[in-house]
């Protein structure tokens, strides 16, 4: 089975050039028969482990905690683009 | 024309009235704040950050989904739904797939029909974004103050029939919303949001489904609907079938309008949020949650029902303006007195007949009282009390008001005032 | 002895003796970055400000030596790995994604380290995104192992490892996916601990893989690890995983025992792989031998073959990349996705390919079900053991190179570490020898939260063997 490198790349916004979906697509290839090496264990009557600390119901209680809010400043610093303490981004058409 | 049957399920998205966040303690009221003063790394989507669950919100969701006739899953999580968009800082918005704290409810309509609850679940708001022209260029801004504050979303199965119907849809659910306190369901603040799904068939499932967003008004919904209606029958009509496709709606035109329609279906590639420990509810979670509930309209009506014998459809009249039903509870015990039944008290109030911004207790009496007075009484009143007519014969007209009462008295508040007033003053100025 | 080259420990009895200052000592350690940087490559960005953090350690030590009860790691220099968010200091993850970024916030750990009165010393160099086991992925080019400059450090965080082992910095921070401390730590010939997932937080640590990143310390000792690590770990209600149990490391009843009678230990014979070479397998031998020298009941067992581990442990963490790394967008912060480099691009259009719509089943979700039959053997295990032992890596550093055009490199050089990170447990790496002048370790792994038994047996190992030892770093003249 081949993995639709193209597709793939479009789907995480991430480009390549001819050259890097050659490369991908051949690494994708060896790596899927690594892993399918898995289909040798039988997993059928076996639960999936998402989480491995067990825990469960951990929340936070409705409370503002001013400690961690930013600046206006703070939150456009790394910004390239900023207008009036906006985000600036190229025109989005809803 | 009535070959097509509307086949119409709504999502409706809620923003809860939390203090913070869904995922940090950023304040959570956003509404005309200065752009990103409200956020933290969590909501920013800064690197390295991590989100944590706010309890009130999930509770209030459940809470929702109890009053809408759910099953509350004992099991549930969060999961990553990604998509890029400007709005959504990380990537993804962690939301429900499978596991959504509550699923297969239903809410009545008046008619009695029962519109289906899919499912009630939580997730995070995306920033803002507003639309520009700098410099000659067009660029979109965005705002991040409202990224992460809790979005209940509610799914109906397309159970709705027309345009009518889904208003009443609506305005139901948003009168339970705001009888559990939980959001302002401010259509203008943008804390209540609505998405139609419609599709015509002749019979069954219909294979196409048009989903119409930006409805800013349960009116326009309406009117969507109804231009919907038409355009896809004249499609179908003509062999073609409607093209799945998200519209918007120009309510000045009255027509809905294709948007920019997405090449192909979206792959959200869920998966459980690794970040978020599952939860797990107990039947006592579930039933501390359950005592929270006020007393819901549905409640209302079946109690008028078992308790006051009111048929259900004037229960409904009734409860459905709150003010009305608050006068009826009220004047219960004065009706009782003047031996009016629970039913014809609620007909009185809903036909008008009884003005509810005056005291019940007048307005009953003299709507019983009798305007036939036994003459007997009349003349007993006038013999048992020679001294008060002796008075009145020599010009004192004011003692009249002391016969009257007695008059009253004798006939146990039945008599009217007004006869009895005007059959003394026939009756004393006969006699000598 | 030159004060960089000092111990956690001993460095702390000089300051409270006041035979040295931190800024002695600190000034010690920028002398040698300087020295040997260019050759190593470890730090990315140093922390201006060093000094000055140096000097108010020196007040606070002139106040009161009581002050480290109160802050236990006063005046000691480290390195933080760049992964680690710093406020006001430059942190990339060695991607040019994040070439600027500055951030706004603290790590948790970094926060606790400052707490603690340690001294930042700089941010080292990783794989770019953590992604990797050389540090050749990074987008500033490798660093090198002290050892012998031809060869990898080791990854993810070879910068901090390589740091320690040149004595840059008294300890390091770095963080583990699958191997990433442990690898590194190993290659380098120093002492690397992972605690268990949950123990440290997670919070400003650039994710990788959310459900296995494990923040943790490189030191020269693994009394050094005992120190730090009772500083970084504990409960953060900034971290929803983070685990609420107390820390329980207590790094002055390492020496409880002298001996490890009573202690048993399991050596899974499917961990002495068919990479590993002769002379690593001889020195994992010695290590057992000296083991049960010192009172260890040391027996053979059987578990999973960790070659399946590779596929359980890449679908996963590619996977999790790939939905973490869907935040660089270039509009907050950093720049646009076209900056992304091939390893990147590598793993997360696998990771996208393993959680899309038609694959998830018989990806992700087998992987997790394998995951869960790899969490049930161990359970089973240390039902009977109490620890685990054997190799962290089938051989001695690799040359930088020989990463190129294997698409699969880190998860396969980390194949040892993989079974015990996919199942959040514990573990130490500690040197055990060398083979052709380069370092070897061994693995002391343990189930979630026996730091305190694992860090208690590494240590006796440590006070019976003589394998702390660090390279010649007179690159110059070499």
């Amino acid at each position: 089975m081949a993995i639709n490198v193209k597709h793939l790349a479009k789907l995480v916004q991430m480009s390549v050039t001819p050259k890097e979906e050659k490369k991908l697509a051949a690494g994708f290839k060896q790596i899927l028969k690594t892993i399918s090496l898995l289909n040798q264990l039988n997993t059928s009557k076996v639960s999936s482990t998402f989480q491995v600390t067990g825990l469960e119901n951990i929340f936070r209680p409705d409370k503002i905690d001013k400690k961690r809010v930013l600046t206006q400043k703070q939150a456009l610093s790394n910004a390239k683009k900023t207008h009036q303490g906006y985000f600036v981004v190229p025109a989005i058409f809803k | 024309m009535a070959q097509f049957k509307p086949i119409i399920g709504m999502e409706v998205h809620v923003e809860l009235k939390t203090k913070s966040k869904m995922f940090c303690g950023c304040p959570a009221h956003h509404f005309q704040i200065k752009p990103n003063t409200h956020t933290c790394p969590v909501c920013l989507g800064l690197p390295g950050a991590l989100p944590v669950p706010n309890k009130k919100a999930i509770d209030w969701t459940i809470i929702l989904g109890l009053a809408l006739n759910c099953t509350v899953n004992q099991q549930s999580k969060f999961d990553r739904k990604h998509y890029f968009y400007p709005d959504l800082p990380k990537g993804y918005q962690i939301s429900q797939y499978d596991e959504p704290f509550s699923q297969k409810g239903y809410l009545t309509l008046d008619s009695g029909k029962k519109i289906n609850i899919t499912r009630v679940h939580l997730e995070e708001d995306t920033a803002k974004l507003i639309h520009k022209t700098i410099k000659a260029k067009d660029v979109s801004l965005v705002d991040f103050n409202r990224s992460g504050v809790p979005l209940m979303e509610i799914v109906s199965e397309p159970d709705l029939a027309s345009g009518v119907e889904t208003k009443e849809y609506l305005k139901k659910l948003r009168d339970i919303i705001r009888a559990l306190k939980i959001s302002d369901c401010d259509m203008e603040k943008g804390s209540m949001r609505l998405e139609v799904n419609l599709s015509l068939a002749k019979k069954g499932q219909s294979n196409y489904k048009v989903e119409v967003k930006n409805l800013n008004s349960f009116r326009f919904v309406d009117q969507a609907i109804n231009y919907e209606i038409k355009r896809q029958t004249t499609l179908l009509e003509k062999g073609i079938t409607p093209k799945q496709e998200t519209r918007g709606y120009n309510p000045k035109l009255k027509k809905t309008f294709t948007q920019r329609s997405k090449e192909e279906a979206q792959d959200y590639r869920y998966f459980p949020e690794p970040d978020i420990p599952p939860m797990v509810f107990t039947d006592k979670d579930i039933a501390v949650l359950k005592s929270q509930l006020p007393e819901l309209p549905e409640t209302k009506i079946q109690k008028l029902a078992t308790k006051h014998h009111l048929p259900v459809p004037t229960a409904r009249l009734l409860v459905s303006q709150p003010t009305n039903y608050q006068y009826f509870i009220k004047a219960l015990p004065s009706a009782k007195k003047h031996q009016i039944n629970p039913q014809k008290l609620a007909n009185l109030i809903i036909n008008k007949k009884i003005d509810i911004t005056q005291k019940a207790s007048t307005q009953l009496q003299s709507l019983t009282q009798k305007k036939t007075i036994d003459k007997a009484i009349i003349k007993q009143v006038i013999t048992q009390n020679p001294d008060v007519v002796k008075k009145f014969k020599v010009g004192k007209t004011s003692v009249l008001g002391f016969l009257v009462g007695q008059v009253m008295k004798q006939t146990k508040g039945q008599a009217d005032p007004q006869v009895t007033r005007k059959l003394l003053l026939e009756k004393l100025s006969v006699k000598k | 002895m030159k004060l960089n080259q000092l111990t956690i420990s001993q460095a702390i009895k000089g300051l409270k003796t006041k035979r040295l200052s931190s800024v002695d000592l600190t000034q010690a350690c920028l002398d040698q970055i300087k020295k040997t940087n260019e050759y190593l490559n470890s730090f990315l960005t140093l922390n201006p400000q060093a000094i000055a953090e140096a000097r108010t350690a020196d007040r606070q030590i002139a106040a009161s030596t009581k002050n480290f009860q109160k802050y236990p790691l006063l005046g000691i220099p480290y390195a933080l790995k760049d992964n680690f968010l710093t406020t006001g200091l430059r942190t990339t993850a060695s991607a040019k994604v994040l070439h600027d970024y500055i951030p706004q916030y603290d790590a948790t750990v970094y926060s606790r380290l400052k707490k603690a009165g340690a001294v930042l010393l700089g941010k080292t160099n990783l794989d770019a995104w953590a992604h990797g086991s050389s540090t050749e992925t990074s987008d500033y080019g490798t660093s090198r192992n002290p050892w012998n400059l031809n060869h990898t450090p080791g990854g993810s965080s070879g910068g901090s490892a390589a740091a320690v082992s040149a004595h840059q910095s008294i300890f390091a921070i770095g963080s583990e996916t699958a191997g990433s401390i442990r690898g590194p730590a190993c290659w380098c010939g120093v002492t690397g601990f992972k605690p268990t997932y949950g123990r440290v937080s997670r919070y400003g640590v650039i994710a990788m893989a959310s459900s296995t990143d494990s923040p943790g310390p490189i030191t020269k000792d693994v009394y050094d690890s005992a120190l730090v690590t009772q500083v970084i770990a504990g409960h953060d209600p900034f971290d929803a995983t983070s685990s609420p149990l107390p820390v329980d490391i207590n790094p002055s009843k390492l020496s409880r025992y002298k001996k490890l009678k009573g202690i048993k230990i399991a050596l899974p014979k499917e961990y002495l792989v068919k990479e590993m070479g002769k002379p690593t397998s001889q020195l994992i031998k010695q290590a057992v031998k000296k083991l049960q020298s010192l009172g260890a009941d040391i027996d053979q067992v059987s578990l999973l073959d960790p070659h399946y581990s590779i596929g359980v442990y890449t679908i996963i963490q590619r996977s999790e990349v790939s939905s973490n790394l869907a935040r660089y967008d270039g509009i907050r912060y950093g720049h646009p996705r076209t900056a992304f480099k091939h390893e990147a691009k590598n793993r997360v259009m696998l990771g996208a390919f393993t959680l899309s719509t038609g694959y998830y089943d018989q990806y992700y979700n087998k992987a997790q079900q394998v995951r869960t039959l790899v969490i049930n053997q161990f359970n089973q295990l240390f039902k009977k053991y109490h620890l685990l032992i054997g190799p962290i890596s089938p051989g001695p550093a690799l040359k930088v190179g020989a990463s190129q055009d294997n698409p699969m490199f880190g998860e396969l050089v980390d194949m040892l570490a993989e079974p015990s990170s996919i199942a959040g447990l514990t573990g130490l790496s500690l040197p055990c020898g060398f083979v052709n002048h380069l370092p070897i370790g061994l693995q002391i792994t343990g189930p979630q939260f026996a730091e305190q038994k694992v860090l208690e047996v590494g240590h006796i190992y440590q006070q019976n063997t003589d394998f702390q030892q660090f390279p010649d770093t007179n690159y110059g003249s070499i």
